[in-house]
């Protein structure tokens, strides 16, 4: 396990081997994908289907998750009713997003533009892709706008900042794609397979 | 260098006689042509009136190069590179001044707090007297007309 009681492989294992389907989001997600952001939480989007909710139970009941706010967990109740619910496992915190902000169908949407990650120890977890974890930040940052408190400020201030550094990456991305494509390109014109 | 002429009101000639140097030397430093060593460009740059202080900070590289350096690193080594931060040295002295800092600036949160609690408690209070005073007053108004 991680120092200070955090170990997000330990909580996607524990996911995984229980075939839990879900869409790593959050700020974990977006680590995964090349921000610069420290956390310690794991942000996930569960599938709705009905198949999944035995899967997740199970997983979560494997990971000894509480809710954060002590009350009994009632899964299916939860996932309807709350927009997060926070959960707490020895090995960190757990959040369940089923409806994130940006979103339109939670996981279904997700789940189209994720991939899955190689993250060591033969987990491979399926990550929101980047232009959806910035519909994301972007969504929560405007969301956050109209909350009044310095806490809701904070929250948004990362949001908008998460939101750029992603457009960032995905602006160095589409460079490279550029500069390869102009390299095939050029070799094609060459007569040189590149 | 050239800022710094340019702001004392020199001409390269004239910053040359100053310093000096031939005005030449100077054309070409400016173009950067020529580099001048430390020593030459701090003399030059008094010359016109200016300091330069070096001071060593940590360094710090922009958003933009981080970015580019965790794009060339696997989902798995950002992963590790972030767990690696969050287990930050305790005897790191950055890190420890930053820590100090942050405890100071939560003490002064904190206590902006019980401030404005207390302004608020007192406000009221306040509201509260006056409410008081008012009901009393009256309550006195209507006994003195109910003995009239």
């Amino acid at each position: 396990m991680e120092r200070n009681g955090f170990d997000p492989r330990g909580i996607l294992a524990g996911l995984a081997r229980n075939y839990a389907s879900f869409v790593l989001i959050g700020a974990l997600a977006r680590v995964i994908r090349g921000t610069n952001e420290l956390t310690d939480g794991v942000d996930i989007c569960p599938s709705f289907a009905d198949l999944n909710q035995e899967p997740l139970a199970r997983a979560l009941g494997d990971l000894e998750a509480q809710r954060v706010d002590r009350r009994r967990l009632v899964l299916e109740e939860a996932l309807v009713n709350e927009p997060v619910v926070r959960l707490r496992t020895p090995l960190g915190e757990l959040k369940l997003v089923p409806d994130p902000a940006g979103t339109r169908r939670g996981y279904n949407d997700l789940h189209r533009g994720a991939t899955r990650e190689h993250l060591g120890d033969g987990l491979r977890p399926e990550v929101a892709s980047l232009q959806d974890l910035a519909r994301m930040s972007a969504a929560l940052a405007h969301e956050l706008a109209n909350e009044r408190g310095r806490e809701a400020e904070r929250a948004r201030e990362r949001a908008v900042e998460s939101s750029r550094e992603l457009r960032r990456i995905m602006e160095l991305e589409l460079g490279l794609q550029r500069t390869l494509g102009l390299e095939r390109g050029m070799g094609r014109d060459m007569g040189i397979d590149m | 260098m050239r800022e710094a002429r340019l702001r004392a009101g020199f001409s390269q000639d004239e910053l040359g006689r100053v310093a000096g140097k031939d005005r030449t030397v100077i054309a070409r430093y400016e173009q950067g042509i020529v580099a001048p060593s430390l020593d030459t460009l701090v003399q030059l740059l008094r010359a016109c009136g200016f300091d330069l202080p070096l001071e060593l900070l940590p360094y710090d590289p922009g958003p933009d190069e981080t970015i580019g350096a965790l794009q060339m690193l696997s989902p798995e080594r950002r992963l590790d590179r972030m767990l690696d931060l969050r287990r930050a040295p305790e005897d790191d002295p950055v890190l420890e001044e930053q820590r100090q800092r942050l405890r100071e600036a939560l003490r002064a949160e904190e206590a902006r707090e019980r401030e404005l609690e207390e302004h608020r408690r007192a406000f009221l209070e306040g509201v509260q007297r006056r409410k008081e005073d008012r009901l009393r007053r009256e309550d006195d108004r209507r006994r003195t007309k109910g003995g009239d």
